[in-house]
């Protein structure tokens, strides 16, 4: 393996849909679990201790990125925590607001501030411990949609798009309200650490979206627009993650004016697939189907990471790795090999 | 319009308050409990699988379509009862241990509802033991393996498995389904019938049933 040398701009041009010189890669996150597996170091608990312990969690959780040739660290601190009484999103619990009176008593304007005070410390260490040549991609975690699901639940939030229509569509718009007041105060004290800003949204499913695409059109994308204007006014490209499939509103959520889009699995459509459709507009980041990093053996995973990679060459930008992300369930052993394939097909080592 | 027509339209809008008044309405004119579940709930319901099957209707729609069904059956459910009409079939569902995902789930459970089948259902992180107890005490005819999770439908090989052991295998027909799974990992496993979404696993479970 040849020394690397991280550079964060590799990604920034991904984003941008420019083909870097050297293809980045990239992960919506890893869990903790695997970093350790990976460097033989237990840190995962000093993300809960004191500002020493908290340097010594990021120190280690950037030094997997960098020695497992990423040009940037992954990192996001989540909205959900910072709602009072969120969980229903996935944590099998009714959720906070199921009526009016519900909505109109609850705490709005105290979000931002909790959010700030829960994570501030985190991403001022993550400042302190970002290798030279890295920056961060990542920021404000839990898109529009996922914040009202983890706070009314996803079944009863369409029973009352239909019990009380108004209140269905004063909950997205109060909640990209909150969310553009933390992604505001979020790019003023830490924008200088991110490189690329991104939020997840998980719209879609096997088979289509999750809401009607007028509703998302309507409600949600009008929550996007503002939050990607704010990152663009800083100078940065806005990525989007969104699982499953989304096609039927892919066109809108484009014309917010996202600069990429992260999450692809094979079962929807392959890697190929989003490249010819959108490859000309946005940066395509993923490819790999985490099912695949799951069950390949490292030689077929070889072979299946090339016609990944070759299909997406000469098509704008792209970053590879996993079509969704690393949780602690998939085999440490299928993540090296991911990883050892794709470095080795751009030339960090012989094949 | 006849009032089992009203029926089965104000369903497929998810009007449950609407459903549940006419139901009542319809009994209180004779008209017997069957003939309401068959040609207004079931045959809205029926609507709203091919609407979702063609990507016509989303899933919030179908969700408040199932709702107003239930409202329907609960008033019809005694009167069934004493009329000796019975479910046309039993199915037990449930996502597999492991897995916590239950939206896909729930949805079969509906259109399988939606179709007259009788469901019951697990929940989530369900054992393969626990499947097995239900088929066997509960006399389902179908169990119905869910997962989102790519390391977790492996559990539904031990499905089949713990249906052999159970000696039940031959007697009970074994679905699968969820973002992962595939026709090629339902003959790996040895299951009996894969769907790609939640109105096709209702249909193939009367066909199961037939």
């Amino acid at each position: 393996m040849r020394q690397f040398q991280p550079d964060y701009t590799n990604l920034v041009k991904a984003a941008r849909n420019i083909q870097a010189p050297r293809f980045p890669l990239y992960e919506h996150s890893v869990s903790p679990k695997i970093m350790e597996r990976v460097l033989g170091v237990q840190f995962e608990d000093l993300y809960n201790g004191d500002d020493r312990d908290l340097d010594e969690y990021f120190r280690n959780y950037c030094k997997f990125f960098k020695q497992m040739g990423y040009d940037t660290v992954s990192f996001e601190e989540l909205i959900g925590p910072a709602m009072p009484g969120a969980g229903a999103l996935g944590g099998h619990i009714k959720g906070v607001i199921q009526d009016r009176d519900d909505f109109e008593r609850y705490p709005w304007d105290g979000i931002c501030d909790t959010y700030f005070n829960m994570y501030r410390r985190s991403f001022e260490a993550l400042r302190r411990n970002l290798p030279a040549g890295m920056k961060a991609v990542g920021g404000v975690g839990y898109g529009i949609f996922e914040c009202v699901q983890d706070l009314v639940g996803y079944e009863d939030l369409c029973y009352i798009r239909v019990d009380d229509p108004e209140l269905y569509h004063d909950l997205f718009f109060k909640i990209g309200w909150s969310n553009l007041r933390i992604w505001k105060r979020f790019l003023q004290e830490f924008g200088d650490i991110y490189c690329v800003c991104r939020f997840g949204d998980d719209l879609g499913f096997k088979s289509t979206t999750l809401l009607p695409p007028e509703d998302i059109r309507d409600l949600v994308i009008p929550q996007y627009k503002p939050i990607i204007q704010a990152v663009h006014d800083t100078g940065k490209p806005f990525l989007l993650h969104s699982c499953g499939c989304i096609f039927n509103v892919m066109d809108d959520i484009i014309a917010a004016g996202i600069d990429a889009k992260h999450s692809n699995e094979d079962q929807i459509a392959p890697f190929s697939y989003w490249v010819e459709q959108y490859g000309d507009k946005i940066g395509n980041f993923g490819g790999i189907d985490t099912d695949a990093v799951c069950r390949l053996s490292e030689p077929d995973m070889f072979a299946y990471i090339k016609d990944v990679v070759d299909c997406a060459l000469g098509h704008g930008g792209f970053a590879f790795g996993s079509g969704n992300s690393i949780p602690d369930y998939v085999p440490t052993e299928g993540f090296l090999a991911m990883n050892r394939s794709i470095r080795t097909i751009r030339g960090d080592c012989d094949a | 319009m006849s009032i089992l027509t009203d029926i089965s339209e104000n369903l497929q809008r998810g009007k449950a308050k609407i459903v549940k008044e006419l139901v009542q309405q319809a009994i209180d004119e004779g008209i017997p409990a069957n003939q309401i579940l068959e040609e207004g709930l079931l045959g809205g319901m029926n609507v709203v699988g091919e609407k979702f099957k063609a990507n016509e209707i989303f899933v919030p729609e179908v969700l408040v379509a199932a709702r107003a069904m239930n409202m329907g059956t609960t008033l019809l459910k005694p009167l069934l009862a004493q009329s000796g009409v019975k479910a046309t079939g039993k199915v037990c569902i449930g996502t597999v241990k492991g897995d916590l995902h239950d939206i896909g789930k729930n949805l079969v459970r509906m259109m399988m509802e939606g179709k007259g089948l009788e469901v019951v259902d697990l929940g989530v992180d369900v054992s393969p033991e626990q499947f097995i107890d239900a088929a066997k005490n509960q006399g389902c005819q179908i169990i119905c393996c869910s997962a989102l999770l790519t390391t977790t439908m492996g559990v539904m090989s031990e499905v089949v498995e713990a249906a052999k052991t159970a000696g039940i295998r031959e007697s009970v027909k074994i679905m699968v389904g969820g973002a992962p799974v595939t026709e090629a990992f339902c003959q790996q496993v040895g299951a009996d019938c894969y769907t790609a979404d939640a109105a096709s696993a209702a249909e193939a479970a009367v066909k199961l049933l037939a």
